[in-house]
């Protein structure tokens, strides 16, 4: 017995050894972003090329974070991730909830509907966007780049595979008990999809928070811009920045690692493990 | 839910509050210096007119005519824009006419000449140039001085295609400049040696194209085997690899490119380089362009946009600016303006431009040229795949533009 | 009545703030596209003159968007293919929860949240033919230098591997969600009967992550159609037009090509591709 344990827990130590060694590898390319980060600007093409830098400077994150109003940039791109990620979490939910828990007529067309609008790159239907947003007044807004992206139709396919993984049954007793369905989905179905919301948060934090797209379509004044705006601007008409870009790119990583670390341990739990049928 | 939508409203209004009484500019970033300079004359006209609340939009060069084309869809252009040539020319129907507001003949007499068919056009004044651009050729110093290479310093000494070769050969083996020539992957770029070769596009009348001629062929075929031989790396014409970049690391010779580089390069701390004339073939040339500045019909302040666009290509105003940015002024009277450091190098670019001859700006007037542009690159990156030969771009080519020059 | 009414509407009241929200934003906008294709015109004079179905008969004789068209279901089909085979092996191998895996959890999911131009600039570091990683080791070590980027078949496995490893982190996490909700109970039974790991796979893993496979599966299938960024940056779609996906053609078209209308053309078979192949996935899915 316990050199069988003992054989599993080296297996273990083993095999975190291995996987960790594979992730190394794999994150190659992005080792030699943050390390070029700190490379005077001369010594990022040399030949052989270098993974350390011969004298390390923090000059790129001095021009980085003055780079125009950084701190305007970081707010908006921080208001605008966190804003519509809540919202994105409220409505995919609450239309996965009823695409996983219902009946009703135009169900399987509602269904179709979410799936056909992931299915058109925002590139190519740009002009229309923009449109229907001066339309709407939301050129040039903030809003204008939180309410839109915020029903991810990934969002609402994720929650709903998840949900209809929650058995029938606890709904039914539950109504038993006389709860209303506003109830059944705030008290019931929220905290047992915690899993798969905490993965739909950082999803939509990251796409939010790296997004290009709807930025420049919506915003135009300074004071609105986001940091992918202001990164974008780091690229010329003939010639690129980059040892700004990068020492800028490391930082805009964070926010989104500190998110990542935050919510991992909760879609990482088997939360549901034993009491859900799969 | 309710609070946001309330806050949205808020919002919103005060964003339509705000828009009232302001100039609204697109302005294309280029080198990362210039956004400071610009946000100082900017303060300055807001200074003179206190009425006036200028906003800037910065747009990366890559995004600049997808914003604008998305703004006028819209008919929410800006007020004013900085354009290069090719937008000038695509939005000349909706450009807002400048000659009701001056006086056109004294107007456009304070420019130089060869921008002025790019921004009168059938009488209407639909921009100013704010300055104006060359091809030019850089040099890494140090590497030409280990390689024993001298680069001709004036107009008196201009290389030949021949020699210019040579020079490559020699830095690529001799020096720690591995790679002899980095090269933009622009048709800009390319037609340099078109001209050099004594061809062009588009005939006198305007109507014909004439590219497909043995000026166009030797041009083409010098160009293509340029890479064959390994002069410039492939990466840069075929997969997007930056030249500028590769120049600035010192590791390449020479680097085809033009003007606009100066303020950027005066940053370079870990070599030496320099400006030479361009090379040359049947004749000395380089390829004029410039940045103008333009109004929209219906933008929100014409007036405005039109009192901008004054300023900022006024004597007073343009001629610091052009030197803060050390650039070549459009204007007339900026002859024998003092750069500082980099006088010599400003001497070439004019230099190479007072000899172009002037057919090679009306080439690039034409409107066509501007359709043009991406489909001549491509063409050429096909003779560098040895998909076809240089004969048969030519001929694609010349097909290609007569066809739209008949639309 | 008014109760059983209320009933009826509860479903409609929850998807209410979603549809309208992606009804406006993305269905409109796809609408308004849907009738720009059967017009002429351009960004300034607006829609200029109904011409029926000529934007689509004209894409049948288009060699850019033929070839973009051919180039985009080859790279699909690989990228799918790579990066669900590439994610159920890391999500695997990584549901177990302990210190080791959670860091290499990190480390698998950390390109996902690179912006393609790092992504782009990152890869370019390793495969440029003239300055890249590998061709400096290759020739260190006396081999000759590959043409990564410059060769048009090279370039396209580059883009292809390149995609795959900046999307597998997140299929590996929704891949691990769909692990984590298999019971635990069955695998302790099915050990108590014997099975071994391999058998344990096929048998319950498997079968009870279908609907998570089917969800990656259609997932991955749309987003590598969309592909563009990545790819923007790499190659830009070279060398000549050898990675020009789709997507990329449509915006060339729209916007260098300032032609709007036969662009959404090109949208509109785009999607209809698209919508096809996710009915057939379902629907062999629903099958098995």
């Amino acid at each position: 017995m316990t050199t069988a344990n003992q054989k599993r827990r080296w297996g273990r130590i083993l095999r975190d050894g291995v996987v960790i060694g594979l992730a190394i590898l794999f994150l190659v390319p992005v080792i030699w972003v943050v390390l070029s980060s700190f490379k005077p600007s001369a010594e990022l093409y040399v030949l052989p090329p270098t993974l350390l830098p011969k004298e390390p400077t923090l000059a790129n994150y001095q021009s980085a974070l003055t780079v125009g109003n950084f701190a305007t940039y970081t707010w908006n791109s921080f208001f605008v991730a966190t804003m519509s990620t809540l919202i994105a979490l409220l409505t995919n939910s609450m239309a996965a909830f009823a695409l996983a828990k219902y009946r009703f007529v135009g169900r399987e067309g509602l269904f179709l509907l979410t799936l056909a609008t992931i299915m058109i790159p925002l590139q190519v239907i740009m002009v229309p966007i923009f449109l229907v947003l001066r339309n709407m007044g939301l050129t040039d807004s903030l809003w204008g780049i939180i309410i839109p992206p915020a029903a991810t139709p990934t969002g609402v396919f994720l929650l709903r595979q998840y949900m209809l993984s929650i058995p029938d049954e606890i709904l039914e007793s539950a109504r038993m008990d006389g709860a209303s369905e506003w109830g059944i989905y705030w008290r019931i179905i929220l905290p047992l999809s915690v899993p798969a919301l905490a993965t739909l948060a950082i999803f939509s934090f990251t796409w939010r928070w790296n997004d290009f797209i709807w930025p420049f379509i919506v915003i135009s004044s300074e004071q609105k811009a986001t940091l992918q705006l202001a990164l974008a601007r780091l690229v010329g008409q003939f010639g690129v920045d980059w040892s700004t870009l990068l020492a800028a790119t490391v930082i805009t990583l964070l926010p989104m690692l500190i998110v990542f670390l935050l919510l991992q341990r909760y879609f990482l739990s088997n939360l549901t493990a034993g009491s859900v049928k799969g | 839910m309710r609070k946001v939508w309330l806050l949205a409203l808020v919002l919103l209004l005060g964003s339509l509050a705000l828009a009232k009484g302001t100039l609204q500019i697109v302005w294309f970033t280029e080198a990362p210096t210039e956004q400071a300079i610009l946000d100082k004359y900017i303060k300055m006209y807001e200074a003179a007119n206190p009425d006036t609340k200028v906003e800037v939009t910065y747009v990366p060069f890559q995004q600049l005519t997808q914003k604008l084309e998305l703004m006028v869809a819209g008919n929410t252009p800006p007020d004013v824009a900085r354009v290069v040539t090719a937008n000038i020319a695509q939005f000349e129907p909706v450009a807002l006419d400048l000659s009701t507001y001056v006086d056109s003949a004294s107007f456009l007499n304070q420019f130089l000449p060869s921008q002025i068919p790019f921004i009168y056009r059938k009488s209407r004044i639909i921009g100013a140039p704010l300055d104006v651009t060359a091809n030019g050729l850089f040099y890494n110093k140090d590497c030409f001085a280990e390689a024993g290479v001298k680069a001709p310093t004036s107009s008196l000494n201009v290389w030949t295609w021949e020699q210019w070769r040579e020079a490559m050969d020699k830095v690529r083996n001799n020096s720690k400049c591995r790679f002899a020539l980095s090269y933009d992957f622009t048709t800009y770029r390319f037609s340099t040696l078109l001209y050099e070769a004594g061809g062009r596009y588009i005939d006198e009348s305007g109507k014909k194209f004439v590219v497909d001629s043995p000026q166009g062929l030797r041009a083409l075929t010098f160009f293509a085997d340029l890479f064959k031989d390994g002069f410039i790396p492939k990466g840069q014409w075929l997969s997007n690899d930056d030249p500028s970049t590769l120049f600035r690391s010192g590791l390449s010779g020479m680097y085809m490119s033009g003007n606009w580089n100066l303020s950027q390069f005066a940053q370079i701390k870990n070599f030496n380089w320099g400006v030479m004339p361009l090379p040359r073939d049947k004749m000395r040339s380089t390829v004029p362009g410039g940045k103008f500045v333009m109004g929209f019909k219906n933008s929100k302040n014409p007036d405005e946009a039109a009192k901008f666009i004054q300023w900022i290509t006024s004597k007073e105003i343009n001629l610091p600016f052009s030197k803060d940015n050390m650039v070549l002024s459009a204007r007339k009277d900026a002859k024998g303006m003092k750069y500082g450091q980099f006088d010599d190098a400003i001497a070439i670019y004019e230099s190479d431009l007072s000899v172009t001859p002037a057919y090679v700006g009306k080439d690039w007037a034409n409107p066509v040229m501007a359709q043009m542009n991406t489909f001549i690159r491509g063409e050429i990156v096909k003779v560098l795949l040895g998909q076809q030969t240089p004969k048969q771009a030519l001929e694609t080519i010349q097909a290609e533009g007569n066809k739209l020059l008949r639309q | 009545m008014g109760h059983r009414l209320g009933k009826l509407l509860t479903p409609y009241f929850f998807v209410a703030p979603n549809t309208l929200i992606f009804g406006i934003f993305v269905l409109l906008p796809m609408v308004y596209g849907l009738i720009y294709s059967f017009y002429r015109g351009n960004f300034i004079s607006g829609l200029q003159q109904f011409v029926g179905l000529e934007n689509y008969r004209k894409l049948l004789h288009d060699q850019a968007f033929l070839s973009s068209l051919l180039h985009t279901l080859v790279y699909v089909f690989l990228v799918v293919l790579l990066v669900v085979a590439l994610s159920l092996a890391l999500a695997l191998a990584l549901r177990a929860t302990s210190l080791g895996t959670s860091l290499a959890r990190i480390g698998f999911y950390l390109p996902v949240i690179l912006s393609p131009v790092v992504v782009g600039v990152a890869w370019r570091w390793m495969f440029s033919s003239d300055l890249g990683v590998i061709n400096a080791l290759l020739s260190s070590l006396g081999q000759s230098p590959v043409p990564w980027l410059t060769d048009i078949n090279w370039a396209r496995a580059v883009v292809i591997l390149a995609s795959v490893w900046s999307m597998a982190g997140f299929y590996m996490v929704i891949f691990i969600g769909g692990l984590n909700t298999i019971p635990a109970e069955l695998y302790q039974a099915a050990e108590v009967d014997g099975a071994n790991p391999r058998q344990q796979f096929w048998q319950i893993t498997l079968p009870l992550l279908a609907p998570t496979t089917l969800l990656v599966t259609i997932l991955a299938t749309i987003n590598a159609f969309k592909a563009f960024e990545i790819i923007l940056v790499l190659t830009n779609g070279g060398p000549g037009d050898a990675t020009r996906l789709l997507v990329q053609n449509i915006y060339l078209t729209a916007f260098e090509g300032a032609n709007p209308t036969y662009a959404s053309a090109q949208s509109v078979v785009l999607f209809a591709i698209l919508m096809l192949l996710t009915l057939v996935q379902m629907r062999v899915s629903r099958e098995r």
